[in-house]
């Protein structure tokens, strides 16, 4: 428009020569990517437009920014510069103050051939969101998580943008039922053996009752991110003990001529907790409580005060072709009481008939 | 330090087929490769410089194969082996005890389960001791029972790994109920027990080798007896048994009713008898020519008499058996009103009255023995009701409560004592110790009745070490035990060999002695198939009657059918005698 007022302002005064003036570029910036998170590689891309036709040649500049809006909370210099159409880099986590970045400020200047620089610069203004920090957790028990007995529960946890050291656990337990608990750290958090960015918080409880324990841990970040992984515990209840093996392996129906010196014994019981053999140099494995006894003939069934797993029987000590019953009831720690009659040779406290807590030998003296 | 070593070799033909003798880790045939190792023969003694030699096995190998060897000593310590011909290697064997030898194949069409074997490598000098080792395997894995004798080194942990053979189901016919025992004649220890319903007819699992039977028929029409060399599957005709009469007498010669009578010819019962008005017995036993016959006669409680007891290689079982009490028993006393106390009376006092009295009969003129146990019990007041015993010297074990004895001669030849003493129990202390500065907290230590307590049915007592390995506890008063020592945790191993102490002869600290490892698997004859919840138990080789039962070590095998015990060590220091 000015080119053409000029030319008819020159048609008419006269014809002159005005030489033509270079016009200034512009810039902007391209960013096509979504969702910016700290540790995301990021590429920028120059736009350029200029009248003249002429070459531009950039300059950026990349601030770290908690608010990029306000300059004030960015980092004084840029963290990333280029020259060329494209800018590439990897957001940090922190700025130069150890504050977690929050959002980028890029600046784009062209300039073109002739020194004209654009004007406006092109500045875009980048959020960057937060990761939200994650967690795994697992369960383990030596003790096959039988109640009152400890169970250790792991939860391993870090942030893709962040440092694991900048996470904070909590963790909220919910028991099946109410009851009172304690769950004990078991120390300062470690290094995940696994994964070295990570970190591995333990800690330890002893569910005093059977059920569905659920523990929530929620990890949280210094940005308000924040994750929550639920973990469901089956606790079960203790076990009554089975008789796995008896010697003489007599069923319950028949009589057994003895007439030699015999040793009756239980050499394995099956428990949970206390087992025969017991599992030895441990603080909660125990081991099963044997109760014998006996009965003569007609007479009444007697304590024999034997808590071992074994009785010897002399065949010497009864006239021939007596018989005597001789038995054997087991007991855990929890000295459930078996309720069978006296006249059952074998007795089952629970539906499961094979799991026999009680054994009696109808032995007849030979 | 050792490492860990893998060595890979590269052989260039799949497969070899290298004899038909595997030591371990076979595999199934069809489209399995078999991996397995035997170890070149002698077994070197551990020490500096010896070396062992395996040799790796592979058959069904197509392709190009890649050996991966790992030797491990005691299941702790990496071996590095020394480089050899592809599918062997050598190792050093530095240290008695089991190294174990892991072959993985790898380049095989066919799939390959690693094979793997193990050896005990003894020190030079090793003492050697004999045991029984027994597996119980569970009802479930319906496998019969192995019970053979072992022989182990000292110096070093040993390897006992078991095949179990799983038999065969096979049955028999007896002709009636009744019990039969089924000992295999290699190793008549690992007994079944087998029990014939009315139709004579039992069912069990025996492996298929010769077996000796003990037939108790229920009915007293058949005599009981042994069978020699029964295989599984052949029939059995039983000997209906011949008849052996006798007679009864009392002291001074009257009839004695009501007896009990029984023949025992080695170690097979006779049929039950009880004596009739006249006195007279008839038995029916399968005689043994040569054998031992021990009778055995049981007096009506109401007598007064001791059982009599005889055997002889002697006795004529064609002839009437002739037994006679002796006169010199004279009248049996009564102990009734007899007062149990220890200070005051003693209300519900149980009381055995024990003894053994020599000369007490005769049977066919040989001497016979007489056994006092007379089982009775005080009332409210500490008096024994009326009870006959005979009139010698005997001993009182009094147990006024369960736990509490006391044991207590009594001499009823010439009276009957008023009241008789049961002396408290006498405090015992001591301290179980695997060295002098490591205490064995948890150890156990059992007081096993013998003599009088033990005809008295005496239950056995158990002490467990508390802190410091500390044991305090009591004992009766004039009771005989045999200690013995053993150690849940298997940080030493049993001590059985400490007989015959009185309280007063508990010694202030007991040492257990060191203990080697017995390690093995269980697993099923000609199979990799593990038998996991067998009881595996150590015993005494050359125990009879019930210590020949008590284990010297037990345990359970694992989900592998892994087990491990501990035995005390016989070291080393034997000298060898070149003649």
């Amino acid at each position: 428009m000015k080119l053409l007022v000029l030319m008819l302002l020159g048609s008419l005064a006269g014809c002159f020569y005005v030489e033509s003036f270079n016009q200034r570029p512009s810039v902007q910036i391209v960013n096509t990517a979504d969702d910016v998170q700290r540790g995301d590689t990021v590429q920028l891309t120059a736009d350029a437009d200029d009248p003249d036709g002429q070459a531009v040649e950039f300059q950026w500049r990349l601030y770290l920014c908690t608010d990029a809006a306000d300059f004030a909370t960015c980092d004084g210099e840029p963290k990333f510069s280029g020259i060329d159409d494209e800018l590439v880099f990897t957001v940090p986590s922190l700025r130069e103050n150890t504050q977690p970045v929050e959002s980028l400020l890029a600046v784009l200047e062209g300039i073109d051939d002739h020194g004209a620089a654009a004007k406006p610069e092109d500045r875009l203004i980048i959020p960057v969101g937060n990761a939200d920090p994650t967690i795994d957790l697992r369960e383990d028990s030596r003790y096959r998580f039988v109640e009152g007995t400890p169970i250790d529960l792991y939860a391993s946890y870090g942030d893709a943008d962040d440092t694991a050291a900048g996470v904070v656990l909590t963790w909220e337990v919910q028991p099946p039922n109410v009851t009172a608990y304690q769950l004990l750290d078991l120390g300062p958090d470690i290094t995940d053996p696994d994964d070295d960015k990570r970190l591995l918080d333990s800690r330890r409880i002893t569910p005093a009752i059977d059920g569905t324990w659920v523990f929530k841990v929620t990890a949280g970040d210094p940005l308000g991110g924040a994750h929550t992984e639920d973990l469901e515990v089956n606790v079960v209840p203790d076990h009554v003990p089975c008789l796995d093996q008896w010697s003489p392996n007599a069923p319950v129906t028949s009589t057994l001529p003895v007439s030699q010196p015999t040793l009756f014994q239980i050499p394995i019981v099956g428990d949970d907790l206390d087992r025969y053999p017991t599992i030895p140099n441990d603080p909660i494995y125990g081991q099963t409580t044997f109760a014998w006894s006996q009965k003569v003939g007609t007479g009444p069934r007697q304590a024999l005060g034997v808590t071992a797993n074994s009785v010897p029987f002399d065949p010497a000590g009864y006239a021939p072709g007596t018989i005597v019953e001789l038995r054997v009831e087991i007991f855990d720690r929890n000295a459930t009481a078996i309720s069978c009659s006296d006249g059952d040779r074998t007795c089952s406290v629970i539906a499961d008939t094979s799991c026999i807590q009680r054994q009696t030998w109808h032995v007849e003296v030979r | 330090m050792r490492r860990a070593f893998v060595l890979c070799f590269l052989a260039a033909c799949g497969g070899q087929l290298d004899g038909t003798s595997p030591d371990g880790g076979g595999n199934d045939a069809g489209n399995q490769c078999n991996v397995y190792i035997t170890f070149e023969q002698p077994i070197p003694p551990a020490g500096p410089g010896e070396l062992m030699h395996a040799i790796g096995n592979v058959e069904n190998a197509p392709g190009v194969l890649t050996y991966n060897w790992r030797v491990i000593f005691d299941e702790t310590e990496d071996i590095t082996p020394i480089l050899g011909q592809p599918g062997n290697i050598t190792f050093p064997v530095v240290e008695p005890g089991i190294y174990r030898v892991t072959l993985r194949i790898e380049g095989s069409i066919n799939p390959c389960t690693d094979g793997e074997a193990a050896e005990t490598v003894s020190p030079p000098n090793a003492n050697m001791q004999s045991y029984r080792i027994r597996v119980i395997p569970p009802a479930s894995a319906n496998i019969p029972p192995l019970d053979k004798r072992t022989t182990i080194t000292g110096g070093g942990n040993v390897e006992r790994s078991q095949a179990l053979d799983p038999g065969i189901v096979t049955s028999g016919n007896i002709g009636g109920e009744g019990y039969v025992k089924l000992m295999p004649a290699a190793s008549p220890t690992a007994f079944i027990d087998a029990f014939a319903d009315g139709t004579g007819e039992f069912n069990t699992r025996a492996i298929q080798i010769p077996h000796d039977l003990l037939v108790i028929p229920k009915s007293q029409a058949v005599a009981p007896q042994k069978l020699a060399s029964w295989f599984p599957g052949d029939g059995i005709t039983l000997d209906p048994g011949t008849p052996v009469m006798g007679k009864v007498l009392a002291p001074g010669g009257g009839n004695l009713i009501g007896a009990k009578v029984q023949l025992m010819i080695d170690d097979v019962p006779s049929t039950l008898a009880t004596t009739t008005s006249t006195g007279d017995f008839t038995v029916l036993v399968v005689p043994k020519p040569g054998a031992t016959i021990r009778i055995d006669v049981t007096p009506p409680v109401t007598s007064g008499l001791p059982r009599l007891v005889a055997s002889s290689t002697a006795f004529d079982l064609g002839q009437r058996l002739d037994v006679q009490y002796a006169a010199a028993l004279g009248s049996p006393r009564d102990l009734l009103n007899v007062l149990i106390r220890r200070g005051a009376a003693l209300p519900n006092a149980k009381v055995s009255i024990v003894g053994t009295l020599s000369a007490s009969g005769t049977v066919d003129g040989i001497s016979a023995t007489g056994e006092v146990r007379i089982v009775t019990k005080a009332n409210a007041t500490g008096r024994l009701p009326s009870v006959l015993a005979p009139a010698r010297a005997l001993t009182a074990v009094i147990e006024p409560s369960p736990g509490d004895v006391a044991v207590t001669a009594i001499d009823l030849t010439s009276a009957v004592p008023a009241a008789i003493d049961a002396a408290a129990m006498v405090a015992v202390s001591t301290r179980l110790q695997q060295n002098a500065s490591t205490p064995l907290p948890g150890a156990q230590l059992d007081a096993i009745p013998i003599g009088a307590l033990a005809q008295a049915n005496a239950p056995t007592v158990r002490f467990t070490a508390g802190t410091n390995g500390a044991i305090t506890g009591s004992l009766a008063s004039g009771g005989h035990y045999d200690l013995r020592f053993s150690d849940p945790g298997a940080r030493v191993a049993a001590k059985t060999d400490d007989r015959n102490k009185t309280a007063t002869q508990i010694a202030a600290v007991y040492t257990l002695p060191a203990a080697i490892e017995i390690r093995g698997t269980l697993t099923i004859l000609g199979t990799s198939t593990p038998i996991p919840n067998a009881a595996v138990q150590i015993l005494c080789a050359t125990c009879t009657g019930v210590e020949a039962d008590r284990p010297i070590a037990e345990t359970a095998s694992g989900p592998s059918g892994d087990f491990k015990l501990a035995v005390p060590d016989p070291g080393t220091g034997f000298t060898t005698i070149r003649r």
